[in-house]
């Protein structure tokens, strides 16, 4: 079963998202704000981050910018759950390495589902 | 005095002149109405001198009247003399031989004043102010003749001494000093004065022979003498009244204040001389011998006397002394003759002394004069010492004639000095007049130049004035200009804007103190640098911006520089700046090079990043709680909490339904905030389009289904990249393809077609939809605009698909159209270019 981290300071988005994903089969831990997940990604190592940008604490992009850093870390795939506009940090996300990056509101739960099976499978 | 002229006093000198001549006519007559002569007195002898004497009078009176025909008046005048003449050659029959001689003197008389009368009636005639009346050297002649004649004792001189009871010595002289001093009035000036004093001795002799006869019973030619001595001076008045005013008119002020002390010494003098030699009549005669010598004496006394004399010029003191000189002559005289018996003598000495005083420096002719006398007088002892010629009267009337000559000699000297004089002043006044107009003239151009000079200096001084106004002006130009440049100067220094300007070879020669700050560079080392190796901009990412601008700028366009720049100092600050690159000319429009101004942005920046940090935020918390309500939904409608009834479904999906409106709303809206704050990055790159075509066609796969559409794909399998924004290429097509799900029916078609097209890729999207009526085709891409159609088919869309799409099309550098046909179908043609604009 994959693990996969989400990372998302909404809770109640984190109890969707996290309904959803259980339900068609992952294994899912979730995080609050940008220092508690580096932990959870650094100790639990998750097949995919499911990342939020504007957290308390740590932003999603400093998350992102530690995780790259970390040799042990770098190569998790990420995918950016955020409501920002796309504009926005699209570049400096790009420049870090991800590519996928959601509009969380354009996306219904099935989409982010098949995102997610895209990226790591079932 | 004034000289006495016209017509008036030419005929008053005339007619005295004519009453003179009638009084010498009648004296003559009358000395000879008394038988003189040995002969006893031959009336007929009488009768013919007198006839003969008549004669000539009468042409004389008579000339007078015929001023108008000289030349018949010359003959007349020969007639009367040929008359006169026949008279005593008739006589000669009769033996007179004394006769001969007086008429001999008559006719010398007038052949000698013939030639005054032929002139002086012409002169009287044609000029007004004649002075001389040309019967005065008749009158002259003939006085000197007849009292020539008087003092030769054989011509009756003792019986008319014996008659009158006067010497004839005395009438001798009497008529003697008339004529001479009548002929030196015709000669001169200079011995007028002692014509005038001969005349009036004269005068007075003839006032003496006059009560002689008187007295002895002969009142006729008593009356004679006496009409003679009164006419003499009288006829001489104007002459003499002309020749003063002539001296007075050549002397200075100071001179004519002596002049009349002059004239009458000079006169008394004459008078003194005269009559004291008819008062030595009375005392008896000397050896001649005797008198030469006291003559002799007498002229050197008063010759020494003259050169020791400290006077030079001829004055009263000047006649005093000449006056004691005479004196002390005539005491020598005395002392060494024991007294003088003839009158001659001292008529000789007369005639010496006046050209002593008169012509001191010519004593020469005295003892030349003298020489003459002393042999004549020898010869004439000679001769008459024994023989029958022998008259002892004759001498003494030679010795008078001498002295007549003499005086008749010195008074042509005299005349000829004082013309020779008069001529040689005449000719150095000529010569002075002559200086002196030089002079004047020489005064008149150096008046002239000084003029000139004059003028020339207020010029000069003109022309300095107007260069000091000029200066002055120029001065002020001058300081106006420093002024504007100080000023112009203080502006750029004092600009916030950033200034750099850059020559034509790139180097900076412009710099102000803002451009220091941003740039971080000092003025003193960016001057002469190149402008691009100090005022370095960059893109925000970090990569070295080709300056686009500057080179545009270099070719003669200026522009705005591009957004979002910034501008590195050597410290590797960065500093977000705004500005303008543009090129300056010179008046030819050369040329000369650029000049950048640009201005710090932090704080725009800022305040743009607080914006974007407040649409993302406002974005972000609009979302949130939307994607939260969508995903919740998602979950009951997925059945995770249960299964739903129809009717809860029903609701849910409306739920959903108006919650993805709201998101895309909300997107919608966000988009078109960051696309009008230019906050949207585009950023063209060669971008493949297939695969984003794939994939939006896979992205619209659930969509499509939901309605039954048909995709249709046609993408080319070989597109060059087209230089694009890629996410903005996404959003634009994915906006087109969801328009044209959206506003087909179901069952109808969509494509999707990709291919290259020339210099482009074109990129279509079709559908076979409502289409968009024709009059509403020109507002389709205007913001919230939604075809009427479009609204009542559908009334979820906010209007701002097809704007935003525009948006980014444009921006990635591409162009947007459709084809459009109600009823049928829409199709929308992008096209992208290949390569970069």
């Amino acid at each position: 079963m994959k693990h996969i981290l989400i990372v998302e300071d909404e809770l109640s988005m984190q109890r969707a998202l996290k309904n959803k994903l259980e339900q068609s089969g992952y294994k899912i831990s979730v995080a609050s704000d940008g220092a508690g997940a580096l932990d959870d990604i650094r100790s639990t190592k998750p097949d995919l981050v499911l990342l939020d940008l504007i957290m308390p604490k740590l932003d999603g992009i400093s998350v992102l910018r530690e995780v790259k850093k970390d040799d042990a870390l770098r190569n998790t795939p990420v995918i950016i759950l955020t409501n920002l506009s796309t504009g926005d940090k699209v570049a400096e996300a790009m420049q870090l390495g991800t590519f996928d990056f959601l509009v969380k509101a354009n996306y219904s739960l099935d989409d982010v589902l098949k995102k997610v099976r895209e990226r790591i499978g079932e | 005095m004034r000289a006495v002229s016209g017509p008036r006093r030419r005929f008053a000198i005339v007619w005295l002149d004519t009453a003179l001549g009638l009084s010498l006519l009648a004296s003559a007559m009358g000395a000879r109405l008394t038988p003189l002569l040995p002969v006893g007195g031959d009336p007929r002898v009488a009768d013919a001198v007198s006839a003969g004497f008549i004669a000539f009078a009468a042409v004389l009176l008579g000339s007078h009247a015929l001023i108008r025909w000289p030349r018949a008046r010359a003959v007349l005048i020969w007639l009367a003399a040929a008359v006169a003449l026949i008279a005593p050659i008739r006589l000669l029959r009769f033996g007179f031989i004394d006769l001969i001689l007086l008429d001999v003197m008559l006719a010398a008389s007038l052949v000698l004043s013939g030639r005054y009368v032929w002139k002086g009636w012409d002169v009287i005639r044609a000029d007004e102010t004649a002075r001389r009346s040309p019967l005065v050297p008749i009158a002259g002649w003939f006085a000197v003749a007849y009292g020539a004649a008087c003092a030769v004792p054989g011509l009756g001189a003792e019986a008319l001494l014996a008659r009158f009871g006067a010497p004839a010595p005395l009438v001798a002289v009497a008529f003697a000093a008339v004529g001479a001093g009548l002929l030196a009035e015709t000669r001169g000036k200079l011995v007028a004065w002692g014509a005038v004093a001969a005349i009036a001795s004269g005068s007075a002799m003839f006032v003496v022979l006059a009560l002689a006869r008187a007295g002895s019973g002969s009142p006729v030619a008593a009356m004679t003498y006496l009409a003679l001595a009164i006419m003499l001076p009288l006829s001489r008045w104007y002459p003499l009244r002309n020749m003063v005013a002539d001296d007075l008119a050549g002397l200075t002020e100071s001179q004519r204040s002596t002049y009349g002390y002059e004239r009458v010494g000079e006169l008394g003098i004459w008078l003194v001389i005269f009559f004291g030699a008819f008062y030595t009549q009375l005392v008896p005669p000397v050896s001649f011998r005797t008198y030469f010598i006291s003559v002799v004496l007498a002229v050197v006394v008063t010759q020494v006397s003259f050169r020791l004399l400290p006077v030079r010029s001829i004055g009263p003191r000047h006649y005093m002394w000449t006056l004691l000189a005479v004196a002390v002559s005539y005491l020598l005289l005395l002392a060494a003759t024991g007294g003088l018996s003839s009158p001659f003598v001292y008529f000789a000495f007369v005639a010496i002394f006046a050209g002593a005083v008169v012509i001191p420096p010519s004593w020469l002719w005295y003892p030349v004069g003298l020489i003459a006398l002393y042999f004549g007088a020898e010869i004439a002892r000679t001769v008459s010492a024994d023989g029958p010629w022998h008259r002892p009267d004759m001498l003494q009337g030679l010795f008078m004639l001498s002295a007549l000559g003499v005086t008749g000699l010195y008074a042509t000297l005299i005349s000829r000095k004082h013309a020779a004089h008069q001529a040689s002043i005449e000719a150095a006044n000529v010569r002075m007049n002559d200086l002196l107009r030089q002079a004047d003239a020489e005064r008149a151009r150096a008046e002239a130049s000084a003029k000139e000079q004059r003028t020339l200096n207020l010029e000069l001084l003109e022309m300095r004035s107007a260069l000091m106004n000029v200066l002055e002006d120029v001065e002020e130009t001058k300081r106006q200009i420093e002024s504007d440049f100080l000023r112009d100067a203080a502006i750029f220094e004092a600009l916030g804007e950033a200034v750099a300007a850059a020559d034509k070879n790139g180097r900076i020669f412009l710099f102000n103190p803002a451009a220091e700050t941003l740039t971080g560079v000092p003025r003193t080392a960016a001057v002469g640098k190149p402008l691009e190796s100090i005022v370095r901009f960059f893109f925000e990412e970090g990569r070295v911006l080709q300056t686009d601008a500057i080179t545009q700028a270099y070719a003669g366009r200026g522009g705005r520089l591009l957004p979002k720049l910034t501008i590195a100092s050597p410290d590797g600050r960065r500093t977000p700046v705004s500005g303008t690159v543009a090129p300056f000319f010179d008046a030819e429009r050369r040329l000369q090079g650029i000049v950048v101004a640009f201005r710090d942005m932090t704080v725009e920046r800022d305040i743009d990043r607080q914006k974007s940090g407040f649409i993302s935020i406002a974005s972000h918390q609009l979302r949130t709680p939307l994607s939260s309500i969508r995903w919740f939904v998602d979950l009951l409608l997925g059945g995770d909490a249960g299964k739903l009834n129809a009717e809860q479904q029903e609701f849910l999906k409306d739920i959903y339904a108006s919650v993805t409106r709201m998101i895309s709303l909300v997107g919608d809206l966000l988009d078109v905030s960051r696309i009008e704050e230019g906050r949207v990055l585009v950023n063209p790159v060669p971008t493949e389009v297939g695969p984003i075509v794939e994939t939006l066609i896979k992205d619209f796969a659930g969509p499509l289904a939901a309605k039954k559409l048909t995709i249709e794909q046609d993408v080319a399998k070989t597109i060059p990249p087209a230089v694009v924004d890629p996410d903005g290429l996404r959003q634009a097509l994915g906006n087109l393809v969801s328009n044209a799900i959206n506003y087909t029916p179901e069952g109808g078609r969509v494509g999707i077609r990709a291919a290259a097209d020339g210099p482009a890729v074109v990129v279509e999207v079709w559908d076979t939809g409502i289409g968009i009526p024709e009059s509403q085709k020109h507002r389709v891409y205007e913001r919230f605009f939604r075809a009427a159609n479009a609204v009542s088919r559908e009334t979820v869309g906010s209007g701002l698909g097809l704007y935003i799409t525009r948006l980014l099309v444009e921006a990635s550098g591409g162009t947007i159209g459709f084809t459009s046909e109600e009823g049928k179908g829409t199709r929308f043609t992008l096209r992208l270019p290949i390569k970069k604009a």
